[in-house]
């Protein structure tokens, strides 16, 4: 066990020193000069010299690639372009936020989808399941960006009940209390980033227990006289949710996007639109170092999957 | 042997499928004595399964009881469920609350295919514990001395090692051994055993078949065998019901069906062993034709467009089981 997750932090330096040398490869072919695009059209060339001086641009492409791989060695992963602040810092401020957005879109679609997934599929084929497969259909359908706004018309300016954009100081986000306290703010940027996510584990569940409900080991428990609770909840429930924990973990992933559009719609700062504005102001060290960062996290999510896939099953527990 | 323990009677199971109506079950009717073994043969998708599973009232979706009734014989049954009146209690009737107390409690199930109906993610001992927690109101500490008397009764040895074992950490016979130590956990008065050897290499059936009629013996229970192999009737039954397309065909015990076969289904069947030890002249006969659509079964018997001796009164009219010699029946217009 331990030695298959030093085993997998150990691929992690290889992944992450091949990730840093792609996307510095692909950052610097990005055609536009970051010194240019911060001094504008009609930027003077002489300032522009100088900052490219300054942040180091005008040296040998293998020096800078040696800078930075130095710096993030040392933890501070540069000094951001455009902040002129040390890149830590810059991302610090804003990932509690992206963070505090991410775990609880995936929590509020983990809380209400499994449940829904197989009440469905205890009841297929009743009113109850045809409305919680039209309402999964719906929410996967529905754009995160156009539920944003409609919720932000409907129930921040209209009703008044929250505030449009969330006020909470990130420190407080990731307190004991405030991680409950302040989804009062976050409430719609959560639904926004969760419903699609919902929908899909909603059905990825209630297709996996319909599955399993009708294999032999369902019956067999059945005729052995466990209540229906005991036979859906326990001997079920752990194998249909093999696929599902494959699904949630890639969804970790994928949540990157969802992030980058629900920021924008709610004015969130946080590091999805830092990634977008970044990108766009060549930044190129905090580029760098949000994607070094979403890597690591790849790895870390892979092997909490593969820990959750043993823990629940026990034909893939490692030996 | 005692009396009747479970009596079927003019049982009809349909399916309500989207093709149409599947009758799978078309007045099935026979009992089965207290410690005896009762063998229920017939071809794959005869009705075999559905009619034990109607027992057990876990028929799937989307299938339903028609009519008829399942009569328990137990005099204890009514007092243990708390409800009131007497005589046998016909289980098609009990609320699935009660119902679950006669599951794994007086009738028990050892299902198909030892390799799916063990549960992947729990022990063995684990999913014997359960019954034994959920029937006889024992503790943990109870249910686990518990569960390793049953896993050395059934040879599994040693226990405390097998049972913490997960399915796909034992053999084909090994699971199904778990799974007759299942059955037995609650002492039930009736054990179903659903084709137990079919999906086990021949090496391993005898001695699952051995084991199981050795714990009949020894719990005093009686036993459902349903099989498609004579063999097997042959070796382990009391009485017989041959099931064709949804009825039985004939009721009678292992003696005299095996020497005076009177349905021609029967016969049929009966026919088309090969005997190793006679020599045959031309290929081994086969009954023409092949199992009828359920969904527009043949009226009148249902065996007719198959049989040789069928005529006008087998086209129209639905032999009923008929009582020939003792304990010996037959639905057929021609015996």
């Amino acid at each position: 066990m331990r030695e298959y997750i030093v085993k997998k932090l150990a691929i992690a330096v290889i992944v992450l020193i091949g990730v840093y040398t792609i996307t510095f490869v692909l950052t610097f072919m990005m055609p536009g000069d970051p010194a240019r695009v911060s001094m504008g059209q009609f930027g003077n060339p002489e300032t522009v010299k100088l900052i490219r001086q300054r942040w180091g641009l005008d040296r040998p492409r293998y020096v800078q690639y040696i800078k930075y791989a130095g710096s993030f060695l040392k933890g501070e992963m540069g000094m951001s372009f455009r902040y002129d602040r040390p890149v830590l810092d810059v991302i610090k401020y804003r990932f509690p936020r992206s963070a505090y957005l991410g775990l609880w879109g995936i929590l509020f679609s983990i809380v209400l989808s499994i449940p829904l997934g197989i009440v469905a599929a205890c009841k297929q084929n009743t009113p109850l399941d045809n409305a919680a497969v039209l309402f999964s259909q719906i929410g996967r359908s529905l754009p995160s960006f156009w539920l944003g706004m409609m919720l932000i018309a409907m129930v921040a300016v209209g009703l008044g009940w929250v505030k449009v954009v969330p006020e909470v100081e990130p420190g407080r986000l990731w307190s004991f209390s405030g991680f409950f306290t302040s989804l009062d703010d976050y409430i719609l940027p959560v639904i926004t980033l969760g419903t699609g996510l919902m929908a899909t584990t909603t059905r990825m569940t209630r297709s996996s227990m319909l599955e399993v409900i009708r294999e032999d080991y369902i019956t067999l428990a059945r005729a052995k006289g466990l209540p229906e609770r005991v036979v859906i909840l326990k001997h079920a429930l752990r194998n249909a949710l093999i696929p599902v924990v494959t699904l949630i973990g890639m969804q970790f992933l994928l949540i990157v996007g969802g992030v980058i559009i629900t920021e924008t719609v709610f004015g969130i700062n946080g590091i999805g639109r830092l990634y977008v504005t970044s990108i766009q102001m060549r930044d190129y060290p905090v580029v760098i170092a949000l994607t070094l960062i979403y890597a690591f996290g790849v790895v870390l999510i892979n092997l909490l999957v593969d820990l959750t896939y043993g823990w629940i099953d026990p034909r893939v527990r490692l030996r | 042997m005692g009396g009747k323990l479970l009596e079927i009677k003019d049982l009809v199971v349909h399916f309500f499928t989207e093709d149409g109506v599947v009758k799978a079950l078309d007045g099935v009717g026979f009992h089965v004595n207290s410690e005896e073994t009762f063998a229920l043969v017939g071809e794959t998708g005869c009705g075999k399964s559905v009619t034990m599973l109607s027992v057990l009232g876990l028929i799937p979706i989307p299938g339903k009881v028609i009519n008829g009734e399942v009569l328990f014989y137990d005099e204890d049954l009514r007092h243990e469920l708390g409800i009131g009146g007497s005589g046998p209690v016909d289980l098609l009737k009990l609320s699935p609350e009660l119902m679950n107390r006669v599951r794994g409690k007086r009738i028990s199930l050892i299902t198909q295919d030892p390799m799916t109906s063990l549960n992947p993610v729990y022990t063995s001992g684990n999913q014997i514990m359960e019954v034994l927690t959920t029937h006889r109101g024992v503790d943990r500490r109870g249910a686990e001395s518990e569960t390793f008397r049953l896993l050395e009764s059934v040879a599994l040895v040693p226990p405390k090692q097998i049972a913490e074992k997960y399915p796909h950490q034992l053999s084909g016979g090994e699971r199904q051994r778990v799974v007759a130590s299942i059955s037995l956990a609650a002492s039930p008065n009736l054990i179903i055993a659903d084709e137990p050897t079919t999906n086990l290499d021949v090496t391993v059936q005898a001695r699952i078949l051995e084991l199981l009629l050795e714990l009949k013996e020894r719990f005093r229970t009686s036993l459902i065998m349903i099989t498609h192999d004579l063999g097997i009737v042959a070796e382990t039954s009391d009485r017989v019901g041959v099931m064709y397309a949804g009825s039985v065909v004939e009721l009678s015990d292992v003696f005299a069906l095996f020497k005076e076969p009177l349905h021609p289904y029967t016969k049929g069947l009966l026919e088309a062993i090969p005997n190793p030890r006679k020599r045959r002249k031309g290929p081994l006969k086969s009954i023409p034709g092949s199992v009828p659509d359920l969904i527009d079964p043949p009226e009148g018997c249902r065996f007719h467009p198959r049989c040789e001796l069928a005529s006008e009164i087998c086209r129209e009219d639905k032999p009923e089981l008929r009582e020939i010699s003792t304990g010996h029946y037959v639905a057929c217009h021609h015996v």
